[in-house]
């Protein structure tokens, strides 16, 4: 199967400072994708980058089958783009602004906007630059919806939202998601984990993994290992690179494991320390596998 | 075609106001002519086409319609739709109107009406929409047309910018360096709607303003001149055009630092009767013995008197002190190419005129008096290309407008299409007037040359020759 987006040793620049550098990435047809990563490590430009808004300096990606340079008229019929760095036409009222947008696109369906007009309770007489910063992003939302695109690209929407209004976003996304591709880019990642099918960490311009999330969250463990004496950490190779974060205290071990296996994992902890009294392997929620991963990656630069 | 009308139905239901005031301003033109009207006007035009253009801006990464699916042919024509149907259309139909209220006939005045709205478009309309095009908000827009316009207040004031030129031909220049703009305009209208390439068009758009002034000022005038004859109709060679260059005066330099001259008296013969002789320009090149030269171009020379088909110019330039010390000490040799238009053909018209309302007494002219007399004709949207003179006695014979333009086009740039000058001298005392024109039959260029000119005490001269 074509994956919807592709992305081949995708570089940018911007001057000197490499943003992007070799990026690899291909987000899966119907997937729910998300692209996360500490400030600064390319996940907005990477985003512009597929949308044409941006020209990579190097490498190449691809679209709905299409690269990118050549995303025209027909290919972004299909796409859908919200952005909280997005300028709308705040002269419009909702209702003109949906009514405006309509014939671009073949696909535009009258009851699904009517129907996302009512469900985000969006105002349809009020300008867009009266709406709340979360009516305005539901507005925004709404008019990529409504032409069932095959693509949805989000770049931040819940940045700065609160709780109702973001459970609102992503149950507007959600109800799309059957036929349609969803790369998301987000900070808040509780909400990402709620309804992300396949998770994509990017940090320095560098794409450090991508999976999807039951096996990413199948492998990153919280492992607390209780022994009968003072220990010491293993210095050295002796280490896994694999256990992040290693904290010692005189009694317990504590680490983070991102290659958990059930059968292997105790073993390799009975290898290295002596007389275990019991081992505790804790499932970690998606918020605490970035935070250990972007500690690592600072630590290690 | 569905796409561009859609945002154009878009656009006006944005802009309905400023429209509004597009319309008023060409309304107020049309009733009470140029002046303060037209600057308003034409601010507005600028202001309107800005935030046309700014409602879907070409730079930046945060438009909504660029993630949208846009088709540039469409977009791009909507705007162009926009900028004719109410930019173009209201100026056009208030300059009909002035054209109506002045008396002219408007199928008379059609080439020059068509004419004028082409300029306006590719020298005015396009190009403010080019700055627009490369400017990411009206502010910035509004910011950025600030130095066009100071550069080009401050631009009048430079010397290097009012290099002496050959009036009639000015057209020349001014037609090189605006079709160099409009050109630019045009592509970097075309090329950021179509790629969407800001740093690259703001680097042609500069370009381009460097290269128009350098069109504007640097282009010689020799070769306008060659274009102009091969321009020319040509009912006369003008063959039988004699220049004579007389002996070469030198007038000393008078008290109080001011520079000494050196004066060129011509005479043109063989100038058929009733014809007339203009010279546009005088080459001038002095070469001493030694071999050093000066050359000196002559744009103004005075018709000092008239007699037997012949007449005499004189014109003058200031001397550096070089040259001076080289005339003085020894013979010098003096050449010229004269430049020179001939006029003929001439035409008379007669008719009373009033001080109520203007009356037309020639094709393309109508004239009124003031309560002291004076004449003023009006003509819309060029003065004639051809010598005006308003006969106001037997014996006198007064020019209206002495800078006439070669100019082969119908129209000048502008939105006011009604131009007045009057007739210098004295005041009308008959109830009507006759207007005689002379239009120009030949652009002819002749070299004359002076050997051993010698200058003493007032002037001195042995030998002359005259080629063709």
């Amino acid at each position: 199967m074509t994956p919807a987006l592709r992305l081949i040793d995708l570089c940018k620049n911007f001057g000197a400072a490499a943003v992007l550098d070799g990026l690899n990435l291909e987000v899966p047809e119907s997937s729910v994708f998300g692209l996360i990563g500490p400030n600064g490590a390319g996940k907005t430009t990477t985003i512009k980058i597929l949308m044409n808004i941006l020209q990579a300096s190097s490498g190449r990606a691809e679209v709905l089958g299409v690269d990118s340079r050549q995303l025209g008229p027909d290919a972004l019929a299909e796409i859908g783009y919200v952005s909280e760095n997005q300028d709308l036409p705040d002269w419009m009222t909702v209702e003109y602004f949906l009514a405006y947008l309509k014939p671009f696109y073949p696909t535009w369906d009258d009851a699904r906007a009517a129907q996302l007009v009512r469900q985000f309770e969006l105002p349809r007489d009020r300008k867009l630059r009266h709406l709340s910063r979360g009516m305005w992003m539901k507005a925004a939302l709404a008019s990529s919806l409504a032409y069932r695109p095959r693509l949805l690209v989000m770049d931040e929407p819940f940045s700065g939202l609160d709780p109702l209004v973001r459970e609102d976003l992503i149950e507007g996304i959600l109800e799309s998601a059957e036929e349609t591709t969803i790369l998301v880019s987000s900070h808040d990642l509780a909400e990402i984990e709620s309804f992300a099918s396949h998770i994509g960490y990017l940090d320095r311009g560098r794409l450090q993994f991508s999976e999807e999330m039951a096996s990413l969250t199948s492998r990153f463990r919280e492992i607390e290992v209780t022994v009968d004496s003072p220990v010491r950490l293993p210095e050295g190779n002796q280490w896994p690179a694999h256990w992040l974060r290693p904290e010692a205290m005189p009694a317990v071990v504590r680490f983070v494991d991102t290659r958990f296996d059930a059968e292997r994992t105790p073993l390799e902890i009975h290898r290295l320390f002596q007389e275990v009294r019991h081992i505790v392997a804790n499932p970690m929620p998606l918020r605490a596998i970035f935070v250990t991963l972007a500690r690592s990656r600072s630590k290690a630069a | 075609m569905h796409q561009a009308l859609h945002i154009l139905r878009k656009d006006v239901r944005h802009l309905y106001l400023e429209i509004l005031l597009v319309w008023v301003l060409a309304f107020v033109l049309a009733w009470i002519g140029g002046g303060l009207a037209e600057v308003l006007l034409l601010a507005t035009s600028a202001f309107l086409i800005g935030r046309l253009i700014h409602a879907e801006p070409i730079p930046g990464d945060r438009q909504f319609w660029i993630t949208r699916p846009y088709r540039w042919r469409s977009l791009a024509g909507a705007k162009l739709a926009f900028v004719v149907s109410f930019i173009a259309v209201p100026v056009c139909l208030a300059q009909l109107a002035m054209v109506w209220k002045a008396g002219f006939p408007l199928a008379h005045s059609l080439p020059g009406l068509l004419w004028s709205q082409v300029l306006l478009l590719l020298c005015a309309w396009v190009p403010i929409a080019a700055l627009a095009t490369v400017t990411s908000s009206t502010p910035a827009f509004l910011s950025v047309a600030v130095f066009p316009i100071a550069a080009g207040l401050m631009g009048t004031g430079l010397p290097f910018l009012n290099r002496p030129w050959p009036g009639g031909l000015e057209w020349v220049r001014t037609v090189a360096a605006g079709a160099v703009f409009a050109a630019a305009a045009a592509w970097v209208c075309f090329w950021q709607y179509r790629q969407r390439r800001t740093t690259g068009s703001r680097a042609l758009a500069a370009g381009a303003a460097v290269a128009s002034v350098c069109a504007y000022v640097l282009l010689p005038w020799p070769p306008a001149y060659r274009l102009q004859s091969w321009l020319a109709p040509q009912p006369s060679d003008g063959a039988s055009l004699r220049v004579t260059l007389n002996p070469v005066l030198f007038q000393p330099a008078p008290r109080f630092g001011a520079p000494a001259l050196f004066h060129l008296p011509l005479t043109i013969g063989g100038v058929p009767a009733g014809d007339e002789v203009r010279i546009d320009v005088a080459a001038v090149t002095i070469e001493s013995r030694d071999g050093r030269r000066w050359k000196q171009n002559l744009f103004s020379m005075r018709s000092l008197s008239a007699k037997d088909g012949s007449t005499q110019y004189d014109g003058g330039f200031p001397m550096e002190p070089a040259l001076l010390e080289a005339v003085k000490s020894q013979p010098v040799t003096v050449r010229a190419s004269v430049y020179l238009t001939l006029f003929g053909r001439a035409r008379e018209k007669t008719a009373v005129i009033g001080e109520a309302a203007a009356v037309t007494v020639a094709d393309g002219l109508r004239c009124f008096r003031d309560r002291f007399g004076v004449v003023y004709c009006q003509s819309v949207f060029r003065w004639p290309g051809e010598l005006v003179y308003a006969k106001l006695t037997d014996t006198i014979l007064n020019p209206i407008d002495t800078l006439i333009s070669y100019a082969p086009f119908p129209a000048g740039f502008g939105l006011d299409p009604i131009e007045t000058h009057w007739a210098s001298g004295p005041p009308l005392s008959a109830p009507e007037v006759t207007l005689v024109m002379k239009e120009p039959l030949a652009f002819v260029r002749r070299d004359v040359e002076a050997r051993e000119v010698r200058v003493t005490n007032g002037f001195s001269f042995r030998g002359q020759t005259e080629r063709f």
